[in-house]
């Protein structure tokens, strides 16, 4: 029961999983922390966190990590194998109808007009995770320690472009000897 | 055959080490399967691309799926996507069984503390440089605060989102489309 509810999960994601890693991350975690409530929100913040640091697609990173902390290492094959399905299945179909349409006025509209709604999905699994499992300090005596290392990492990432492993590290540095 | 499992060990150096997903591995496929081996034409790889990138599913994997699929059909299309996938399926098992010993450790959960709200940050930033990528004004913006309002407030699940989404697209694509034509005329 828990593989078909696995596959399903995924396979949805596959399908819908628009607009690239991030834009899924809110659909997998709508899956997996809301909706079928295998794992607490922190859990998989952790695993986003290592997904992140480690080679490979994050998303392939955090299929295979959910299912196998859900259903060991046959859940682990069985979500990174449904996430990639409906590409396999729509290989052929969709090469040959977009390598016709490429320029096609309409197509291109459509996915111009999906963008921003994309933008607010990849924003609202930050939102969702910007809560008091993945903030311990926040608003305790006045520290925010943990406010000021998002705030600080998202300067880092977004105006210093500096390396995400680089950040996760040193706020894992930072953890480790404040909190 | 020869060029099937070639595909296959540069798709698996590929997943193996570039860090940072989808995007960053472009210049990696484009240098092995264009410049090296020359698969496919640079303009043809770069049209390929543009067209992967609008699709669902995981970008890494389409990129592997198509690029395989254009060389040698579905024999190509496999081979290259189980390459670029395997690595990460490894190398993600060996950490999953370590991690899950140890993430109930002290030293391990006060790390994990701090990198939480890191994990945040670099999820708002491609957030907000994809929101500054399409072009969203004062208008449009009522798309998305619906959906972030829709996910995050009445816990409405993202996939019905992207569904009306693509419906609400698709009309308006053709909407826009009768309006240029009918100023043409």
């Amino acid at each position: 029961m828990i593989y078909l509810q696995l596959f399903l999960a995924y396979l949805k994601i596959g399908i819908f999983g628009f607009g690239g890693g991030y834009a899924m991350l809110s659909m997998i975690q709508f899956e997996i922390v809301d909706h079928y409530g295998w794992m607490t929100l922190e859990e998989f913040t952790d695993m986003v966190a290592l997904s992140q640091m480690t080679p490979g697609p994050v998303s392939i990173n955090i299929a295979t990590f959910t299912g196998f902390s859900i259903a060991g290492i046959w859940g682990s094959l069985l979500a990174s194998f449904s996430l990639i399905l409906p590409s396999l299945l729509l290989l052929t179909i969709v090469l040959r109808f977009l390598f016709k349409n490429k320029d096609n006025y309409i197509v291109k509209t459509t996915l111009s007009s999906m963008k921003p709604v994309i933008a607010g999905l990849i924003f609202v699994a930050a939102l969702l995770m910007m809560n008091a499992q993945n903030f311990v300090d926040f608003g305790l005596h006045g520290n925010n320690i943990s406010v000021i290392i998002c705030a600080l990492s998202f300067v880092g990432v977004f105006w210093a472009k500096i390396n995400p492993i680089l950040l996760i590290i040193a706020s894992g540095l930072v953890g480790y000897f404040v909190f | 055959m020869r060029t099937v499992f070639q595909l296959f060990v540069t798709f698996f150096n590929i997943g193996a080490f570039t860090l940072g997903g989808g995007y960053a591995m472009l210049d990696m496929v484009e240098r092995d399967v264009v410049d090296r081996r020359h698969w496919i034409e640079k303009d043809e790889f770069w049209d390929m691309i543009a067209i992967v990138q609008m699709l669902p599913g995981v970008f890494a994997a389409n990129t592997a799926l198509y690029t395989g699929y254009k060389i040698k059909g579905i024999k190509g299309a496999l081979a290259a996507c189980l390459g670029a996938i395997i690595p990460s399926i490894l190398i993600i098992l060996l950490i999953a069984v370590f991690f899950l010993d140890y993430q109930d450790n002290p030293a391990v959960e006060r790390i994990f503390r701090g990198i939480r709200p890191c994990v945040v940050a670099l999820i708002l930033s491609p957030a907000i440089k994809m929101f500054i990528n399409s072009k969203v004004n004062w208008k449009t913006a009522i798309f998305p605060i619906a959906a972030i309002c829709l996910i995050y407030f009445f816990k409405v699940s993202p996939v019905y989102i992207i569904i009306a989404t693509i419906i609400g697209s698709v009309a308006f694509a053709f909407y826009s489309q009768n309006r240029l034509n009918k100023s043409k005329s």
